[in-house]
């Protein structure tokens, strides 16, 4: 019985590791120009969310939700739901929070940490990073997803940030989970679902009042 | 019956109306206690003029060891403390801090606050109970090489409702604890005025 429960056991691990098991694309021109036309096309953004932070030392998870918007150029919204109310929004060129009720607003300008995560949120959402400066990239695949590999080459970026992996839909393209991985291995993994692209979204919506 | 005794009033200046109490059968309560595992807060941090909101996780990793990790909402990580008792002090581990934080005595104060909501870690020296002459609220004071902290209980002297310590690198502080289910504070505040830190801890409750 014993054997047998090994051998389950094994077999398990072996179809956890198979499912995840990227390998690297080797032309990475198609790939870049696909990824490119694609997002040139998304205008819009509308989903549900999902975020586990992965504390991997700690062996914890803190496991968030709500909803999120995106509009071309740059106007974005997190709206938190669960288990805790917290919106932030990103629009002409200020950062707006509101915090359970408590609302503050800060110039992008005024901080670079916050537009350096405004820069890492758009270009992880949107797919726009071709080009992008300020990451070096590598493409991995497997059999339902091309995984975008960023690595931050600014500094400063590079000291919060290891890396952030964007996963796409072989599919459609579409971006459906993005990873945040921080130097020590902890790392905040975003699963986006409902999603709707393309619909027209008001500027309101990017509002906090 | 329990017997009580009352001795003339000998005590720090946080303990004015108090008078040193024997009670060979009290015994001080603690904040989460044997049974706890880990739990987390909705947290607004004021440090050096920032303002910092996020989750905070207080996880009891083995007997003799917590961990305190602040992360923002969009899981940024701000600080991942570590407070573990030894036979002779409590060690402080510093996981994680941001640059950010890492001036001033930021470090020591969240060291100091935190170290105190792990009260069964202190002094392995007894402390010393007082009672309120008008009231008969407990307090229970810890003499420490650099620290004197004092804890205040509720009117049914079965829960810690306040806090008060000084230290003369970190000024003091003053932490309230309130709301508490089982031995678990669903709120706390933290003051130190002289570095302008301030903490608002909500727990969050899962559904």
């Amino acid at each position: 019985m014993r054997i047998i429960n090994s051998i389950i056991f094994f077999l398990f691990l072996f179809t956890v590791n198979a499912q995840d098991n990227f390998v690297l694309v080797d032309n990475t021109e198609p790939l870049n120009k696909a990824i490119k036309e694609n997002s040139l096309k998304v205008f819009s953004i509308k989903s549900d969310f999902k975020q586990h932070k992965v504390l991997s030392m700690l062996e914890e998870t803190l496991v968030s939700e709500g909803n999120f918007l995106y509009k071309k150029e740059d106007q974005v919204k997190w709206q938190y739901t669960s288990p805790f109310e917290y919106t932030i929004v990103i629009s002409n060129g200020k950062f707006q929070i509101n915090n359970e009720g408590c609302i503050s607003e800060f110039d992008m300008n005024s901080n670079e940490m916050f537009k350096q995560i405004n820069n890492m949120i758009i270009t992880a959402i949107s797919g726009d990073f071709i080009d992008n400066k300020e990451f070096s990239v590598k493409f991995k695949e497997n059999n339902n997803y091309y995984i975008a590999q960023l690595s931050p080459t600014e500094k400063t970026v590079a000291e919060m940030l290891s890396s952030i992996n964007i996963y796409f839909t072989k599919e459609d393209l579409n971006v459906e989970k993005v990873k945040f991985v921080e130097p020590g291995d902890d790392y905040t993994l975003i699963i986006f679902k409902n999603r709707q692209q393309n619909i027209q979204i008001k500027d309101s919506e990017f509002q906090i009042n | 019956m329990l017997i009580l005794f009352i001795l003339p009033s000998c005590s720090s200046g946080y303990l004015k109306d108090f008078a040193k109490f024997e009670n060979s059968k009290f015994i001080e309560p603690i904040i989460f206690g044997d049974n706890f595992e880990k739990t987390t807060y909705k947290t607004n941090l004021t440090v050096m003029g920032n303002n910092l909101s996020g989750i905070l996780l207080i996880k009891k990793t083995s007997e003799e060891e917590f961990r305190f990790v602040f992360v923002s909402e969009i899981g940024l990580k701000y600080f991942d403390l570590g407070i573990k008792n030894s036979n002779v002090k409590q060690e402080y581990t510093t996981h994680y801090l941001m640059p950010a934080l890492n001036r001033g005595e930021t470090k020591d104060i969240l060291f100091n606050d935190f170290s105190k909501l792990t009260i069964q870690y202190l002094s392995k020296s007894k402390p010393i109970i007082y009672k309120q002459t008008t009231t008969e609220n407990i307090a229970i004071k810890y003499n420490e090489p650099d620290n004197e902290s004092v804890y205040f209980l509720d009117d049914n002297n079965s829960n810690i409702e306040r806090i008060l310590w000084k230290n003369n690198i970190t000024g003091k502080s003053q932490i309230i604890l309130s709301h508490y289910h089982t031995s678990i504070p669903q709120q706390i505040e933290i003051s130190n005025k002289k570095y302008g830190l301030n903490m608002d801890m909500k727990e969050i409750i899962n559904d």
